[in-house]
């Protein structure tokens, strides 16, 4: 699996790998996706776009993940593809689908709180990207 | 480090501490500008983010910073203590029955359905308001209000500084509990350690009371996001570097600082609503089981919060910005803050347990405000991360060895029950006792459970 469930004290992450750039990203969402939604299989019905910039791609990794906990707390959007782009370094846009989370269909929910900069890591090796992230819940 | 370090903790439970990155998080802390005295951590401290969790920090009004992290995600989080006048026996033969009009009151986990829908104008009021906004719509009696903490509506709310994605996130969480380790639970005393202070709080072995531990919701959440994003942009300006982005701070009299303190301070309203609004639906649910019993508050307390308080430094005194994350204001006897009818005992200081164990009330004290700023803990502590809780654990098995102790639970979602189990936190009756002996709370009595609503 491209990205897996890390422990923190008190907290979730998700570690995340990649061979290119958008596609870690990509992971990244589907890894906070699954923390938020851990059971249900999720179609494409909604479609969402969003623009982020960071200063750096730790920052950038962070305002990314913001749009996606905040499109489930808003709209109960449940991610099941991005398609993501970078416009520049530190800024990309992306083309969400999913679905509204049912509360019939779609059970044992769990709620983030909010993305952390604790211990956040995006980096570049031979092996491809990799990212960690820690989740308040 | 700017300061020294403190730590409030027995041999076992400071083994604990050195295992995560608590101390290093204490020592973080203490290299922020302006801060005064220690950086401390309370018995139940563990790894957080930024501030460990268990944390207290003064700051200098004029050279310190406020940091947003330093308050945490959950603005506000907080517990509220209900008092009856039902005894064990009369409620245990209910308790199933109780608990299900309970969980249709009080909504649970990531749903939201049952909530206070709040138009913007509302918003406002309720930013504004905090829980006197909830009485005044009938959630509740002044009464209430008496026996909150800043009277349930801290001043310097400015709902401007409160983003347009903060009240989305927030307009239909009112009158919400959550997830993760909020709950509301029934519990009844089954002993009174302090019998004066029992007495002054109206607490009586055998007792009901009813304990709600929740926070802002997903307004506070967004409003730290927004704000930590701020101060990170900003604060280079002012020549703050920090050890941990999560520590980003700015320095309190800034234009961004005092943003941030007007939207929290805004958020921490939100949450003193959401816990009033889910205090009176406890009112509608026993009043539906046990027809005249009476439901009162006997205190509401925050332990996510940056205030401004006065306190001696140096034998002066002074105003300073006191950052409690995961910690709870404990003032002693005959401070102003203390509710009229218990200010010759002191602020009773609520200390909510792990899922199925007790929870206690304790006492501010005089030492409090001489070492911790007045500060004592705000629960057990987690000892075991969600990932390793939830690994060798069924929810059905955390369920039936609740039962078998008489603790009957409800939850939203099957990871809440495993994730929350008991063996997940630190012994709460080692760190209150803990708390009791360093002289900085006093314990009064303890609270055990019947019954458990679980986000």
């Amino acid at each position: 699996m491209p990205f897996r469930v890390i422990e923190h004290p008190a907290d979730l992450g998700i570690e995340v790998s990649a061979a290119d750039r958008a596609s870690l990203f990509a992971e990244a969402a589907y890894g906070l996706t699954h923390l938020i939604n851990p059971s249900s299989v999720l179609s494409a019905t909604l479609e969402r776009s969003v623009t982020v910039e960071g200063a750096d791609l730790a920052q950038l990794m962070v305002r990314w993940l913001n749009e996606v906990l905040f499109l489930f707390d808003s709209e109960r959007f449940l991610v099941s593809s991005a398609c993501v782009r970078f416009d520049r370094s530190f800024r990309l846009s992306a083309t969400l689908t999913g679905e509204q989370a049912d509360p019939r269909r779609h059970v044992n929910l769990q709620e983030i709180k909010a993305v952390t900069y604790h211990h956040i890591t995006v980096t570049e090796s031979a092996a491809g990207w990799s990212a960690t992230v820690i989740f308040d819940v | 480090m700017r300061v020294e370090g403190l730590v409030y903790a027995d041999a076992d439970l400071f083994s604990a501490i050195e295992r995560d990155e608590t101390l290093q998080q204490v020592a973080n802390v203490a290299t922020l500008p302006g801060i005064i005295g220690r950086s401390l951590a309370m018995p139940d401290a563990h790894q957080g983010y930024g501030f460990a969790i268990g944390g207290v920090a003064a700051m200098d009004m004029d050279d310190g910073v406020v940091s947003a992290g330093g308050v945490g995600f959950d603005i506000n989080c907080g517990v509220r203590l209900l008092r009856t006048d039902l005894k064990e026996r009369e409620v245990r033969p209910q308790i199933d029955a109780l608990l299900h009009r309970l969980s249709r009151e009080i909504p649970c986990g990531a749903g939201k359905e049952g909530s206070v829908a709040l138009s913007e104008e509302k918003m406002n009021s309720v930013l504004l308001g905090g829980a006197r906004w909830a009485v005044e719509q009938g959630y509740g009696i002044q009464e209430d209000l008496d026996h909150i903490e800043e009277g349930g509506c801290l001043a310097g709310a400015d709902p401007a500084g409160v983003s347009k994605r903060a009240r989305e996130r927030g307009r239909d969480q009112l009158g919400t509990l959550g997830s993760g380790n909020h709950f509301a639970e029934v519990q009844y005393v089954s002993e009174v350690h302090d019998a004066d202070a029992a007495k002054a709080f109206h607490l009586q072995e055998g007792q009901v009371t009813v304990m709600i531990h929740s926070g802002s919701r997903g307004l506070g959440h967004q409003v730290c996001t927004d704000h930590l994003e701020t101060m990170q942009d900003a604060m280079s300006g002012y020549g703050i570097r920090v050890i941990d982005r999560q520590l980003a701070c700015v320095p309190i009299r800034s234009r961004e600082g005092q943003r941030y303190l007007g939207a929290m301070n805004a958020a921490a309203n939100y949450a003193f609503a959401n816990r009033q609004v889910m205090s009176h639906r406890v009112r509608y649910a026993f009043a539906d089981r046990f027809g005249g019993c009476s439901v009162h508050t006997l205190y509401d307390v925050a332990h996510n919060i940056a205030k401004v308080e006065e306190h001696e430094i140096e034998g002066r005194r002074k105003n300073v910005m006191v950052h409690r994350k995961g910690a709870t204001r404990a003032f002693p006897a005959g401070h102003a803050d203390v509710p009229s009818d218990y200010r010759s005992v002191g602020q009773p200081v609520l200390i909510p347990g792990s899922m199925g164990t007790s929870s206690y009330v304790l006492v501010g004290t005089t030492r409090a405000m001489q070492e911790t700023f007045g500060s004592a803990c705000h629960g057990a502590g987690r000892s075991m991360s969600r990932h390793a809780a939830k690994k060798d654990t069924t929810a059905e098995e955390v369920i039936r060895a609740l039962e078998s102790r008489g603790i009957h639970v409800r939850s939203a979602t099957k990871s809440g029950l495993t994730e929350e189990k008991p063996e997940a936190y630190k012994d709460v009756t080692r760190v209150v006792r803990i708390v009791h002996e360093a002289g900085i709370a006093r314990m009064v009595a303890r609270l055990v459970p019947l019954g458990v609503i679980k986000g």
